[in-house]
């Protein structure tokens, strides 16, 4: 521990200012010295402390151990995954409302979203007590204790709540938060604790998926493990949401493709197959195909991996296949026809693709870039943003990852071919996000200049193919930036998020 | 023409990727400014596209082509670049559309009447009165568009007799020297009966002059770190604030000033320093502290890097700090009981008036602002893609993060050969601190630019005179890294220029 704390005193005594500065920063924000809430300045300072330094103490002894890199990413995920699903209130994360009651539908055993006739939307009935805990966007720091009055209770009623936005959705999608609501049922919990299960089964599956991603990836781990441990990531791989699955099942995908490209082994195993196969359909299926281009990847794997030539593309045709026969598989009717098929019709005809190009540039890079950082980093908290004074996180995590890529640039050739599909996989991604947003939901801003919609986390899921974009012929520097580093920015930059969540709700 | 030929070839097969990726996201910011702003002279901003395209691969190859002359240091490319994309700030810019340039303009109007210390009226206000005209002119950037149809009719419009004062009360402080640049300017169209707006223009003109001058000989000194002189210099800010009637001109270029002087007296090869060399620093530290009343006075901080033993001794450096020291704050307190006093009593009245914050609130809430609240709007007004008045933000914030990118890669690759003891790095992290409490405490007790939590008022600009001390800061040493090509430097300054240059203008045609 001494000659951790030797060698990293600089960055970590750095790191605890900046995060005890904006601690002490929302005391002054919030009023707390004028409150009742003062007798607990001191706790919450407390907490905070042990959380941080409790998180960088096992961390040391781990490392100590020589524990795998991918063993530790568990632990620490888990403990800070957790403190997430603690201090963030139901619907306090983008569109967890919806995606909660397709959830409790699907746990329910309602594959496919019906419609309500009385009220012509898809909806689902779900205890009142779950609906009294929803998040309120008042100030009134209250919102802990609305949570906490209906915790244990189970009054039986019941309440009809809509979720169009979510309906068209897979019921694969929801597997580990339906099975955590579904167990918990069982059990005869309180819906709200129910609620709870369903977060930290998909925290563990999270947990799990990326496990073995890092395991599987055979270059530019460091960089993975970074994004896996954005306080954005952690937010969406606990919450009720698609991109649960979504950014765990893509960085699956990614560790398993690029396993078989660069890993030593002559021919493809089986099991490394079946990895490609499983996360590939997920990730394309899991949000009607836009993240399909992330197989692309596929077309990496030299051919003589294969028994055949052809099998490479054969095995492709057959994932994306599969993945279509289920993207469709439970979607409601009435919705492909009402929704789908009349708003593409309609849309097809009147996009002009000179304006979507133009459109999506202008926000891209014109006026959205710090919007996009902070959405992907986990300063935005959609529906609590407020003055959150950790938006330098926004810089330190982008001068981060371009001091970790090119000081931890692996050796190995990369061909012309290669590099072009790095860079086309992001950039079809973004450009069909933006057609989505511009066509489909039509989410322009009031004053018609930028295109809406389109958040930093839908970037998550292809963010580990980045190194391999910028992959030098040589490297530039001798020296490596030890994977200390990269754990300790996870954890104050976590620790940074849950605070300010915890005191916003407060 | 053959030679010609090769060496455009030359040029752009080498470094086509920087130059298309760059070339193309200006060409789609534009074309969506276009949009965006639904531009009424379609056909004139399409010219002016073309031409920005034209200047953007011209600057490139000007650049080239300096570069493989023998003999041609960094200092004199950058005269090369700054000389086009300031004049081009000078004209695109409307007047009155930066920062309190209104009041700046007035001021030195009234400087250029031989009044260098300013008076009172009878209502208790700094007043210059002049033509009608000049308010025309000035009046014409407040509108959405237009702007250059309406200068180029100024131009030849007949001075008006009638006679209109205004207040400039928030310059009215300042020292004349920080207006030396543009005074001569304003004095010599008087002089020659130039017509109101090129009067103007000419203002503008001497002060880039100024700011590029001094600052060629700053990159000229330096011995370290050249490089990011140079890509500080020419950010589309200090090129913006560098020509306008603003007392950040002189005071930004005489700040890189006394840091190249700072850092060629601590790292240079000279022995010992002469007279004059010991002269300069008093002249630049006394220029950079009466421009703001101190409030850059820290940077003579740096000064305690220089060895004893270049000095003659230890007891004759600290004498020389300490007289120096002594010089600036006599010649503000010279300058202060100049003024009318009641400015002042005025500002601490209104201060008076707010609870006080608690030393330790001061510096969280200061802390936040910079590290936390603010950190988008400061980073914006650093690198220039907001322009502060009339609400206007060119879509280009890309800049900022390809900035950022800019400074992170060439401070990792830097193989600059400086060893800086604790001590050295510790001078260089104070500075910039202290500096910025200065500001946040004067934007609290003075300016009173506060709430209960926030204190407002500062802007990325501010930061611009000192942002040089970064690579020191950052400053480790490293083997055998391979350094950032300097032509990255000079691509981002030609293409960030170039696209808000042309964003600015299309918001105003």
């Amino acid at each position: 521990m001494k000659t951790f704390l030797k060698k990293y005193w600089k960055f970590i005594l750095a790191f605890t200012v900046l995060n005890f500065g904006f601690m002490a920063y929302e005391f002054i924000y919030y009023g707390i010295d004028k409150t009742p809430r003062m007798k607990y300045v001191a706790l919450i300072t407390f907490a905070h402390a042990i959380l941080e330094f409790g998180s960088i103490f096992l961390y040391a002894k781990m490392k100590a151990k020589n524990i795998k890199l991918e063993k530790i990413f568990a632990c620490l995920a888990l403990i800070l995954g957790i403190f997430q699903i603690a201090v963030t209130p139901f619907d306090a994360v983008s569109d967890e409302k919806v995606h909660f009651l397709r959830a409790f539908e699907v746990s329910q055993g309602h594959f496919t979203a019906t419609r309500e006739k009385k009220i012509s939307h898809y909806a689902s009935n779900v205890p009142i007590e779950i609906y009294n805990s929803e998040y309120q966007l008042q100030d009134d720091h209250k919102q802990y204790n609305r949570m906490f009055e209906n915790l244990f209770k189970n009054s039986g009623e019941t309440v009809s709540i809509p979720y169009d936005d979510a309906a068209s959705y897979s019921p694969f999608a929801y597997t580990p938060q339906a099975l955590g609501l579904a167990i918990g049922r069982f059990l005869n919990f309180s819906p709200m604790i129910c609620f709870y299960l369903g977060r930290l089964f998909m925290l563990f599956t999270f947990v799990l998926i990326c496990y073995f991603a890092l395991k599987l990836m055979p270059k530019y781990r460091e960089f993975m493990l970074f994004v896996m441990l954005l306080p954005m990531t952690l937010q969406q791989c606990m919450a009720y949401s698609v991109d649960a699955l979504l950014i765990c099942m893509s960085f699956l995908l990614i560790a398993s493709i690029m396993r078989a490209i660069y890993g030593e082994e002559k021919t493809i195993k089986k099991k490394l197959l079946f990895t490609i196969y499983f996360s590939g359909i997920f990730v394309v299926f899991l949000k009607h195909l836009a993240y399909a281009p992330i197989l692309l990847l596929f077309l990496l794997i030299p051919s003589q991996k294969f028994k055949h030539k052809f099998e490479k593309y054969i095995h492709l045709i057959v994932i994306v296949g599969i993945a279509y026969f289920i993207n469709g598989l439970f979607l409601p009717v009435t919705l492909t026809k009402d929704t789908f098929v009349s708003t593409y019709e309609t849309t097809k005809a009147e996009t002009d693709y000179y304006d979507l190009t133009i459109m999506s540039a202008g926000t891209f890079f014109g006026y959205h870039p710090t919007f996009l950082v902070n959405s992907m980093f986990g300063i935005v908290l959609d529906y609590g943003f407020h003055d959150a004074p950790v938006l330098i996180y926004n810089y330190i995590v982008i001068i981060f990852a371009i001091v970790l890529i090119m000081k931890n640039v692996e050796k190995f050739q990369q061909k012309k071919f290669e590099k072009l599909v790095a860079w086309a996989i992001p950039i079809i991604i973004v450009a069909m996000l933006y057609y989505v947003a511009y066509a489909m939901w039509h989410m322009f801003s009031e004053d018609g200049l930028t295109i809406r919609g389109v958040h930093g986390r839908y970037f998550l899921p292809f963010l580990p193919i980045i190194p391999f974009m910028l992959h030098p012929k040589k490297p530039y520097l001798k020296d490596k930036m030890d994977v200390d580093y990269v754990f300790l920015f996870g954890i104050f930059a976590n620790v940074a998020i849950i605070i300010t969540k915890f005191l916003l709700h407060f | 023409m053959k030679k010609l030929k090769t060496f455009i070839k030359e040029v752009f097969s080498v470094h086509k990727i920087p130059f298309l990726v760059l070339g193309a996201l200006n060409l789609l910011l534009f074309l969506y400014t276009i949009k965006s702003d639904d531009v009424k002279h379609i056909k004139i901003a399409i010219f002016a596209l073309f031409g920005f395209i034209l200047l953007e691969f011209s600057l490139l190859l000007v650049y080239h082509f300096l570069k493989e002359k023998k003999h041609f240091p960094l200092e004199k490319i950058f005269l090369f670049l700054a000389i086009p994309l300031g004049l081009l700030q000078v004209f695109i810019t409307p007047f009155n559309q930066l920062p309190d340039e209104l009041v700046h303009i007035f001021r030195t109007y009234d400087i250029s009447d031989g009044h260098l210390v300013s008076t009172k009226n009878e209502e208790g206000h700094y007043r210059t009165k002049i033509s009608k005209t000049y308010w025309d002119v000035l009046n014409n950037g407040q509108g959405d568009s237009n702007y250059y149809k309406k200068v180029a009719k100024d131009i030849f419009a007949p001075t008006s007799e009638e006679k209109w004062g205004w207040d400039f009360d928030n310059a009215a402080t300042y020292h004349s020297l920080a207006y030396a640049p543009q005074v001569t300017g304003v004095a010599a169209g008087k002089f020659v009966r130039l017509p109101i707006v090129l009067t103007m223009y000419l203002g503008r003109i001497f002060a880039l002059a100024a700011f590029i001058a001094v600052i060629y000989f700053a990159i000229k000194l330096t011995p370290k770190y050249k490089e990011f002189f140079v890509l500080f210099a020419l950010l589309p800010m200090s090129l913006q604030q560098g020509m306008a009637y603003s007392a950040d001109s002189v005071l930004i270029a005489f700040c890189f000033l006394l840091i190249a002087l700072a850092i060629k007296y601590a790292y240079g090869s000279d022995k010992t320093l002469s007279k004059k060399q010991i002269t300069a620093l008093y002249v630049v530290t006394a220029v950079v502290s009466c421009v703001k009343h101190l409030a850059y006075l820290p940077l003579g901080l740096l000064f305690m890097l220089i060895p004893a033993k270049k000095f003659g001794s230890a007891k004759k450096k600290y004498l020389h700090l300490f007289l120096i020291v002594v010089l600036c704050v006599a010649l503000e307190f010279i300058w202060s009981n100049m003024q009318d006093k009641s400015v002042v009593a005025a500002a601490t009245t209104e201060a008076e008036a707010l609870p006080a914050y608690s030393f330790i609130k001061f510096i969280i809430v200061s802390f936040a602002m910079i590290f936390g609240v603010r950190t988008e709007e400061l980073m914006k007004s650093t690198v220039g893609t907001n322009i502060s008045y009339n609400n206007f933000s060119t879509p280009s914030i890309i800049y900022v993060y390809l900035f950022i990118g800019l400074v992170a890669v060439m401070i990792l690759r830097s193989s600059e050969k400086l060893v800086l003891k604790k001590y050295d790095k510790l001078i260089f992290c104070l500075t910039p601190i202290i500096l910025s409490l200065a500001f946040y405490y004067a934007a609290t007790y003075q300016w009173n630019f506060r709430s209960e939590t926030t204190i407002s008022g500062i802007q990325g600009r501010y930061y611009l005179p000192f942002l040089t001390l970064i690579p020191f800061i950052a400053h480790h040493e490293k083997k055998n890294a391979t350094p950032l090509k300097v032509d990255y430097v000079f691509y981002f300054a030609i293409f960030s220029n170039c696209c808000i240059l042309a964003l600015k203008m299309l918001h105003n045609l």
